[in-house]
């Protein structure tokens, strides 16, 4: 862990936990654990208000000096924002220029460039607070029955087209339009009815809720989907309700598309679809994803300044070369020729990478991982064999099983002693975490566990399995997407030989995997418990739910008798219904200690129950970045804080050049 | 020829979809592993809108009958139609197989000519060595090695086609240049396992040709060796060059498949990989759909070059 505390911005920090108006309470539960990141101020203003400086004059990039000079763009002024953002970088204020060199395996890993470049619409400080980003501010009505949002006047599109409320608006005509999109995203339908949007003026609009929404800013500080804004200007021409049919139909057909809906989904998607879409991101593609380099340019009108008045980004270019196996991710890496990447990178890289550290000149960064960790789910919805439905379905059964799991061994041999031993459960950077479950049935405890299969009834054979009370075998059927655990699991089927349970080990591929989890049809799988840092929000794996077939591992059959209204699947007990319950509650819970008290209760519930039998706590995950870059920040990961996006790389600069 | 791409048309496109799931499966897999919602709703529409949704002879015959149209379907991880993703891949395939082919050739015509007029002799035993170390190393080792080495001696990693100055930029000398530095490494790499096999063979048939007698009557009256090795010999021995170059060809494309994800060529390999990962399948389809042809046409082009070179074959 890097400490590097500066005094001067812990004050600021401070200064800005009491005066700021903006602020939500706990975000991940991590105040003060970053407390060296940077800051980021809505306006000019009130960076004096608060620090009681001035922002300098504007000034931009050599570049951009350039084509201003040479009459391609306009003066620095008129490009930003009436009142930019005002952005305090962790260490010093950079220097412009340089180059960024990273990898990406193609589209299927577009998070890799959203998370870094991706623009939230309000967003998570490293201190836990949400702050204004893309809006400048924001109003809360009735606890969140209603939000009123300000953008920014005079904030721009990367192709110099203004930012107004129309974009909104058209944001949200797209994501209704059944179409094309379908239903919007269900944080929009909160109270069981959509709801509605309102421009209040070009740089406001109003969206109201049926009940309170009381998690809505965190959702958008996660960005997701939820942008909130598309550039009407260019995207209209793709839309039939804005351009006449025929006009639509010649575009449609010119690109070889076969509907206008095909093509509209295409030149919507940025940044590894369509390069030439306008954005509002530091950087904007300016070639073709496909290339082999895929390039992204610095934005000309991005709207963030630092505390002297320098425009940002810094770097002036990210270059992402299409690599598709890891083991050249990692050769890239160790020969320095990636500069700032966490992506493609497992933990067991981390020795070869610090070896070679000092001859490619990268530093190495080990960052927390808020996950449940890697867990088995034993089916206890399953059918067509009742006698080992209802053994999976009793705890004790479940309980005797983690205790003949050992932890620690596991950790010393497969994270280097570096993962956390402990029972799957909301990871410790959650708000919600729960010290009592992360330790419940997690000591290996061999004989404790033979003891409790012997009070079950379960009577050892000849051969040392244990029989079922239809005198089978006792074997467990595990499927394991790709063999990805498969060294773990062979482990585990050492262990659990020792109490009579026979574990077969099944690595289907990915796409069969996925396939047989949505039907419900497995005996047991092995998956991490994907609870990331704010389980209330994202990721509930903790209760099945009728929204997603893919919830709760555990008891898929209850998801699907949830999405049916009781026509199929199985009627869940009383304890898992409440958990459901808690699950549609959650979204309009304005009060975070009622919040805590009902996460509290899916923790009581979980450690009594045992749904998820854990082997292994999350491991740390590995950041490279060029020795010679300033400004480089540890950042909270998981999904929901979206990661790398959350060291602000605006910030980032090469110290020699 | 003709009905043997038919064939391999519908083998190609069936295989593709025998995975269960489809795109759409991976394509939620991969929203869920990001933490995105999709509901249910959404999957239908897409599903509907790429027509994963009809039966696989209905979608066959789209993409057949589109071919011949010059439409080879729908990419959907990129959301564009296939024919603006694979024609700068499969032009460099094509580049690396063919530079490849050239090389072992002239590799192995050489090497194989020395060792049958020197046998025995330490150069003929170096020169069988390294082909037979070069046939038993499977190609991406050698790639690997070769990566190990440069980094571990040069500190950089070689791979792709074009650095990073060229790789955007118009065709220039400049560029050419660039191109063949990092050219012969995947030439090397996936050339050494096709030379060292004609090595052995021209080896062979030369040392049956040079013992026959009217090599001995030539001898005896005096022509030079040089002259009599190429007029008679070489000729005769090249027939087996000339008629494996179907297979050779095959094995290239197939092999340089594999070399290029190892080495991180911009040729057919890599994407064609992730897009069979994905599901991607008209992607995926189009791909090996012409990698097949590119294999059939070089069977086509050895069967007329052996019945140009050995006139006894038009008999038969």
């Amino acid at each position: 862990m890097k400490m590097r505390k500066s005094l001067i911005l812990v004050m600021v920090l401070s200064l800005l936990i009491g005066l700021t108006g903006s602020g939500q309470a706990s975000w991940y539960g991590l105040e003060g654990m970053y407390s060296d990141s940077a800051v980021l101020f809505s306006t000019p203003e009130e960076y004096e208000e608060e620090t009681g400086n001035q922002v300098g004059n504007y000034n931009e990039a050599p570049i951009l000096k350039e084509m201003v000079e040479n009459g391609e763009i306009d003066t620095i002024k008129e490009r930003l924002p009436k009142e930019p953002a005002v952005f305090l970088p962790a260490e010093s204020i950079g220097n412009y220029g340089g180059t960024i060199k990273r990898t990406w395996a193609g589209p299927s890993d577009h998070w890799g460039l959203r998370k870094l470049i991706g623009e939230r619409f309000v967003t998570g400080g490293p201190d836990g607070l949400i702050y204004p980003n893309v809006a400048k501010s924001w109003e809360i009505i009735d606890e969140g029955k209603a939000y009123i949002f300000h953008l920014r006047e005079g904030m721009k599109w990367s192709d110099g087209a203004p930012v107004t409320a129309d974009d909104a608006m058209f944001w949200w005509e797209i994501n209704t339009d059944t179409d094309l999109e379908g239903p919007p995203h269900s944080t929009f339908r909160v109270g069981g009815e959509t709801a509605k949007w309102e421009k209040l003026d070009d740089y406001s609009f109003k969206i109201t809720f049926a009940e309170p929404n009381a998690t809505f800013l965190e959702f958008l500080a996660s960005e997701g989907r939820a942008r909130l804004l598309a550039p009407k200007h260019y995207l209209k021409q793709y839309y039939p309700r804005y351009n006449s049919e025929e006009e639509v139909k010649k575009l449609v057909e010119e690109a070889g598309y076969d509907s206008w809906q095909q093509l509209f989904d295409f030149k919507f998607q940025w940044p590894d679809k369509n390069p030439d879409r306008p954005v509002i991101t530091a950087w904007y593609s300016t070639n073709d994803p496909s290339s082999t380099y895929f390039e992204l340019k610095r934005n000309p009108y991005y709207w963030k300044v630092d505390t002297e008045g320098n425009q940002l980004p810094y770097i002036d270019e990210m270059v992402h070369e299409i690599v598709t196996d890891p083991e050249m991710v990692v050769m890239r890496a160790i020969s320095g020729e990636i500069d700032f990447q966490g992506r493609g990178f497992v933990f067991s890289d981390y020795p070869l990478l610090m070896e070679n550290r000092d001859k490619g000149g990268y530093e190495v960064m080990a960052l927390d991982t808020p996950d449940g960790g890697t867990t088995i789910y034993l089916n206890t919805t399953l059918q067509d064999d009742e006698v080992k439905r209802e053994l999976f379905d009793n705890d004790k059964f479940r309980k005797a099983l983690s205790l003949a799991v050992n932890r620690e061994e596991i950790n010393d041999m497969y994270s280097f002693g570096q993962g956390v031993v402990r029972q799957s459960a909301f990871p410790q950077a959650s708000p919600f975490y729960d010290n009592e479950w992360a330790k419940a049935y997690a000591k290996f405890n061999i004989d404790q566990a033979n003891k409790m299969l012997d009070e079950l009834g379960l009577e050892k054979g000849e051969d040392g399995i244990r029989e079922m009370s239809d005198s089978r075998d006792l074997t467990i059927n595990l499927l394991d997407s790709d063999g990805m655990n498969v060294p773990v699991l062979e482990l585990v089927k050492g262990y659990w030989d020792q109490i009579g349970v026979e574990l077969l080990i099944n690595t289907p591929e990915r796409s069969l995997f996925e396939t047989r989890l949505e039907n419900g049809n497995y005996e047991a799988l092995v998956w991490h418990f994907d609870s990331r840092d704010r389980p209330d929000i994202m990721a509930k794996g903790w209760s099945p739910d009728g929204n997603n077939r893919w919830a709760a591992p555990w008891g898929p059959q209850y998801s699907i008798w949830l999405q049916t209204d009781g026509e199929q699947g199985i009627e869940p007990p009383a304890g898992v219904k409440r958990m459901n319950e808690i699950l549609k509650e959650l979204p309009e819970v304005t009060d975070f200690e009622k919040r805590k008290e009902l996460m509290a209760e899916v923790s009581k519930f979980h450690r009594e129950q045992l749904y998820l039998i854990g082997l292994s706590g999350p491991v740390p995950a590995v950041f490279v970045y060029d020795e010679n870059l300033g400004n480089v920040t540890e950042f909270p990961r998981g999904v929901f804080s979206r990661d790398v996006g959350l060291s602000f790389p605006q910030q980032i600069y090469y110290k020699n050049q | 020829m003709v009905p043997t791409i038919l064939v391999l048309s519908i083998v190609v496109f069936v295989i593709i979809q025998l995975p269960p799931g489809d795109w759409l499966t991976s394509y939620v897999a991969g929203m869920r592993a990001a933490g995105d919602e999709v509901s249910p709703e959404r999957i239908d529409i897409l599903r509907e809108r790429y027509g994963f949704d009809q039966p696989m002879h209905v979608k066959y015959f789209k993409w057949i009958t589109g071919i011949f149209r010059g439409d080879f379907g729908f990419s959907f991880s990129w959301n564009k139609p296939v024919g603006e993703l694979i024609w700068s891949r499969m032009g460099l395939t094509l580049l690396v197989s063919i530079s490849t082919l050239i090389f072992t050739w002239i590799v192995s015509f050489a090497i194989g000519l020395y060792s049958a007029t020197h046998q025995y002799s330490i150069g003929d035993y170096l020169a069988t060595f390294i082909g037979f170390i070069g046939l038993a190393t499977p190609n991406f080792m050698l790639a690997l090695i070769l990566m190990y080495l440069s980094f571990e001696f040069f500190g950089y990693s070689i791979s792709g086609l074009f650095s990073y100055e060229y790789a955007n930029a118009p065709w220039s000398i400049a560029k050419l240049i660039d191109l063949l530095k990092h050219l012969w490494i995947p030439i090397i790499v996936s050339g050494t396992a096709g030379t060292a096999g004609l090595i052995r063979i021209l080896r062979a048939n030369l040392l049956d040709e040079l013992g026959k007698p009217y090599v001995v009557t030539a001898k005896t009256k005096g022509v030079s060796n040089l002259k009599i090795l190429f007029k008679y010999p070489v000729r005769i021995a090249l027939i087996p060059f000339i008629s494996t170059v179907g297979w050779t060809f095959a094995s290239l494309i197939s092999g340089s498949v594999i070399t290029a994800i190892v080495l991180n060529l911009p040729t057919a390999g890599p994407m064609l990989l992730q897009a069979l990962k994905t599901q991607d399948m008209y992607l995926a389809g189009s791909f090996i759909f012409f990698l097949s042809i590119l294999t059939v046409i070089g069977t086509l082009v050895s069967d007329i070059l052996l019945a140009i070179v050995d006139p006894r074959i038009r008999y038969k």
